[in-house]
């Protein structure tokens, strides 16, 4: 159980045109349903505000246009009793060109920080 | 803040064949100590009740004293918790690659 969570689509335009959906702040912005920050560079922050006021944020992790894009990203939350923040969670988008011009588009999200975590494998012993 | 339920914590559990196995078994045989599920698994008790202490710290196991020997069984609630995330984050994903798609295909 790797990827808990991967879904994918089919879509009719390039491998670039995808990415420039997928890889810069204001083609996210044009359809991922919240206001984008983005500084598109491993080691970037990333930044999602939703409609309805939510808010994730997060750290780039991978930009090798026009094939993967990779950040982790939390969900924080402001309520009366102070900030929450939720889990961690590793989030992909993998582009795969079609001989036919189209592109696949991969996504997949894991809770937790991307690779093992040496604690838990230690309580294992291996 | 309430707490979320730990699914990242969940998700590693579940990450190793033996222990999605070791979770099968107690709920295909029902609550058994270590010894029983290393008689019933390729594994040794070491290794099984280093398991069980990590399924129960991710909260899908817990034990009851018997004795010399702790019982084990499926805690359901956890697992439900994070089926239901995957349920909930996947759906999300399918309305954004369909908005996706719709704005690359833009004409």
């Amino acid at each position: 159980m790797e990827e808990p969570i991967r879904r994918e689509v089919t879509v009719d335009a390039s491998p670039d045109a995808v990415w420039d959906a997928v890889g810069t702040p204001e083609g996210l912005a044009a359809w991922f349903g919240a206001e984008v920050e983005l500084e598109p560079r491993p080691g970037g922050a990333i930044a999602f505000r939703m409609p309805d006021g939510s808010a994730r944020r997060g750290v780039v992790e991978t930009v090798e246009p026009p094939t993967r894009f990779a950040f982790r990203w939390r969900s924080v939350a402001i309520g009366s009793d102070g900030v929450g923040v939720g889990d961690v969670s590793h989030v992909t988008f993998e582009l795969e060109p079609l001989a036919d011009g189209r592109t696949i588009v991969t996504v997949t999200e894991s809770p937790g920080v991307l690779g093992a975590d040496p604690e838990l494998l230690a309580a294992v012993g291996r | 803040m309430t707490e979320e339920p730990r699914v990242d914590a969940i998700f590693v559990a579940l990450s190793d064949g033996t222990r999605r196995d070791v979770l099968r078994s107690l709920s295909e045989d029902g609550p058994s100590t270590s010894t029983e599920l290393a008689a019933r698994l390729p594994v040794s008790r070491q290794a099984v009740a280093k398991h069980l202490e990590l399924l129960a710290e991710a909260g899908l196991v817990r034990a009851s004293a018997e004795g010399r020997a702790r019982r084990f069984r499926v805690t359901p609630g956890p697992l439900t918790d994070a089926m239901g995330w995957m349920v909930d984050v996947g759906a999300e994903w399918d309305e954004r690659l369909e908005s996706l798609r719709r704005h690359v295909e833009r004409r």
